[in-house]
């Protein structure tokens, strides 16, 4: 139950942390190498109706300095302990297989239950969650790195796609996990307990790190398109002849 | 400062949960625990051999900082007193035989985080062990390490074939501590059966998680014996391993003696089982690795006399004659030398040491791939008898199951990494 917790954390977390690490817009800046003008989004489409396909609006990327949020790190690094985590989950099958000298035929013995436990969880909590935190932050500022860059994503369909692979993921990993004495149990072998296990756990893990992710790239960008749209830039302004203060934004 | 009791006070509350359970919460309430060392034939040898021995007390014996051995306890007496005595014993009148044999079958293949633990060669041997067990005329079997259900239930389906009756505790239980009792059918009288099991408080905890599962305990049953008519109580057990642990191991005795003690004086106990220490050790340092050598085997040999004392018990293979424990130990190569013991079993000394004593023992392939010049080779497993009003005479006994059976394609090995030990005995 750990992996879901980190996640709900994480989805609940990120927006803020992203939030307040975002740049403030200072100048216009290049979208995709193209000059961009604030004040002029691309498409004024609403960015929450259902289905749009809505390129956020532009938004200035970074202040001179700074360097852009773009999640490509926390991408990096999830990918690394999630690689990390699938390495081990598949060595850890290449133990019972051979090492462990578990007799496939035999009927699944359920003095071993604690041990699966320590050691699935064991990986779990040391690589796949950690990386599922980090691969879903950096999904949500890679959305919101996008959407500065004008980017078309259909956000709202990533994030219903989003949240029914994440539900169906948590809902497999944890009815299989919860249920899996009795399965083992009516499992007439070693053979079968054993490969519902890591059935379940693969298809509820794969679906589960998709889910995090569509769910989160798609908020990240929803978000920050949002954000944008509501920006109101005030900046002194001087030249020959006038000086005061210039304010754009959309309104 | 503040942080150092909060650390103190964290430990203190800490303490109960991790306090060991080596010292017997209950000791000092028997009798038995408050008899002076020299007071008892039982225990004399070890009193001679400890500082300050003859104000020793048995409650002593389970801390470790008030033992300090200068030799090694030596138990001839008390093995020649069990033989005398016995032997002193008018004949019964009209007895009727009883073949009692306790095995520790060594069926052990069992992995827990990124290691793997058993005994060599299981697929072939659980496949063979039922059938040969049960088909040797034996009445009572009492089987260690016989962990896994699925083997049960193959024990199980031969007893149903050739008449026995068959108890290994609870489904839960038993793949803890692996224990069963087979007995013929027809020697089982219509008296009402009574079945117990039970593990040990003290225990390694560290076997059972992130171990591979291991509560030591024991199993009872009692039935009344329809020859005789004389109500029998079985005791299976198998204590705790590795020499370093004799505290786990003594308390579990004590325990176990206990029991067996419990039962009223007509009638007779019989306590089966891998007790895991011998009754001598001639050096306090032997086995290696490869790097340091082992010691501290002296204090090993304190099981054996504690399972006589508390269980007023004697020892069935040392009743026609003295158990040739401390003959067969002094024809070991001493002091231990790791490369002899390790390039050949019991360093090339196999031929000459009879195989009539050691049960556990490098003689043994399977156990010689497992411990090979690790530790000491010793009578581990015994067959104990509770007879007050001596009812009961040992007729032989001997160890059994000694030699390598032929497993076809598989090879030639022993059927268990133990050697099992049975007691012929006559009961009126």
């Amino acid at each position: 139950m750990l992996v879901p917790s980190l996640l709900l954390a994480v989805v609940l977390a990120a927006p803020e942390a992203a939030a307040s690490d975002e740049p403030e817009p200072a100048t216009p800046a290049a979208v995709d190498g193209t000059p961009a003008d604030a004040a002029t989004p691309a498409t004024p489409a609403d960015a929450t109706a259902t289905g749009a396909m809505t390129p956020a609006a532009p938004v200035p990327e970074a202040s001179p300095g700074r360097k852009a949020k773009t999640g490509r790190g926390l991408l990096i690094a999830g990918g690394v302990l999630t690689g990390l985590g699938v390495v081990g989950r598949i060595a850890l099958e290449a133990y019972w297989s051979t090492a462990a000298q578990i007799v496939p035929t035999d009927p699944f013995a359920r003095w071993s239950t604690a041990n699966l436990v320590f050691v699935t969880n064991w990986n779990n909590l040391m690589f796949f969650g950690p990386g599922l935190g980090l691969l879903t932050a950096g999904a949500y500022r890679r959305g919101a790195h996008e959407a500065s860059l004008g980017k078309v994503r259909d956000a709202q369909r990533m994030r219903r796609v989003g949240i029914g692979l994440l539900g169906g993921g948590l809902g497999l990993w944890v009815l299989s996990r919860a249920l899996f004495l009795p399965i083992a149990e009516a499992c007439p072998s070693n053979r079968c307990a054993y490969t519902t296990l890591e059935t379940t756990f693969w298809i509820g893990a794969g679906a589960i790190f998709a889910g995090a992710a569509h769910l989160a790239y798609g908020t990240g960008y929803l978000r920050a398109g949002a954000r944008a749209r509501v920006r109101v830039q005030v900046a002194p302004s001087f030249g020959p002849g006038f000086g005061g203060l210039a304010l754009a934004g959309r309104f | 400062m503040h942080a150092h009791r909060l650390t103190l006070a964290a430990l203190l509350l800490l303490a109960p949960a991790c306090a060991d359970d080596e010292i017997p919460d209950d000791l000092g309430t028997r009798a038995e625990d408050d008899v002076l060392l020299i007071d008892s034939p039982i225990l004399q040898h070890l009193a001679a051999t400890l500082e300050s021995g003859e104000t020793l007390r048995v409650s002593d014996l389970f801390f470790a900082e008030r033992l300090r051995f200068t030799a090694a306890p030596d138990p001839s007496e008390l093995l020649a007193a069990q033989a005398s005595e016995h032997a002193a014993l008018p004949p019964l009148a009209e007895p009727a035989t009883l073949k009692v044999l306790t095995y520790n079958t060594g069926l052990l293949n069992r992995w827990y985080p990124f290691t793997h633990v058993g005994v060599p060669r299981y697929l072939e041997r659980r496949a063979e062990a039922p059938a040969r067990l049960l088909a040797d005329g034996w009445d009572v079997l009492f089987l260690q390490e016989t962990w896994e259900l699925v083997d049960v239930e193959r024990f199980a389906a031969e007893a149903k074939r050739q008449g026995y009756a068959i108890y290994a505790g609870s489904e839960e239980k038993h793949a803890q501590h692996g224990l069963v009792i087979l007995v013929r059918e027809a020697l089982i009288g219509e008296a009402k059966q009574e079945f117990g099991e039970e593990q040990y408080a003290a225990q390694r905890e560290i076997e059972l998680f992130p171990g591979p599962g291991i509560k030591r305990g024991l199993i009872r049953w009692s039935f009344t014996h329809a020859p005789t008519g004389r109500r029998i109580h079985l005791y299976a057990t198998h204590l705790t391993a590795f020499p370093e642990l004799w505290q786990e191991r003594d308390v579990q005795a004590r325990v176990l003696g206990g029991r067996a003690k419990s039962h009223a004086d007509g009638d007779v106990v019989l306590v089966g089982g891998d007790f895991n220490a011998g009754p001598y050790y001639p050096e306090d340092r032997f086995g290696s690795t490869g790097e340091e050598v082992l010691s501290g085997w002296w204090h090993n040999a304190m099981m054996y006399p504690l399972m006589l004392h508390y269980g007023g018990l004697y020892d069935s293979r040392s009743a026609l004659q003295p158990a040739a424990d401390v003959t067969r130990m002094h024809q070991l190569l001493l002091p231990f030398e790791f490369g002899p013991y390790r390039d050949e079993p019991l360093a090339g000394r196999c031929a000459t040491i009879p195989a009539d004593t050691f049960t556990g023992t490098d003689c043994n392939s399977l156990y010689f791939s497992q411990y090979g010049a690790t530790e000491y080779p010793a009578r581990l497993d015994y067959v104990f008898i509770r007879d007050v009003e001596r009812h009961v005479r040992v007729v032989s006994t001997a160890l059994e199951y000694t030699e390598p059976l032929d497993f076809g394609a598989a090879g030639s090995f022993e059927l268990s990494d133990h050697y099992g030990q049975s007691a012929t005995l006559q009961i009126e």
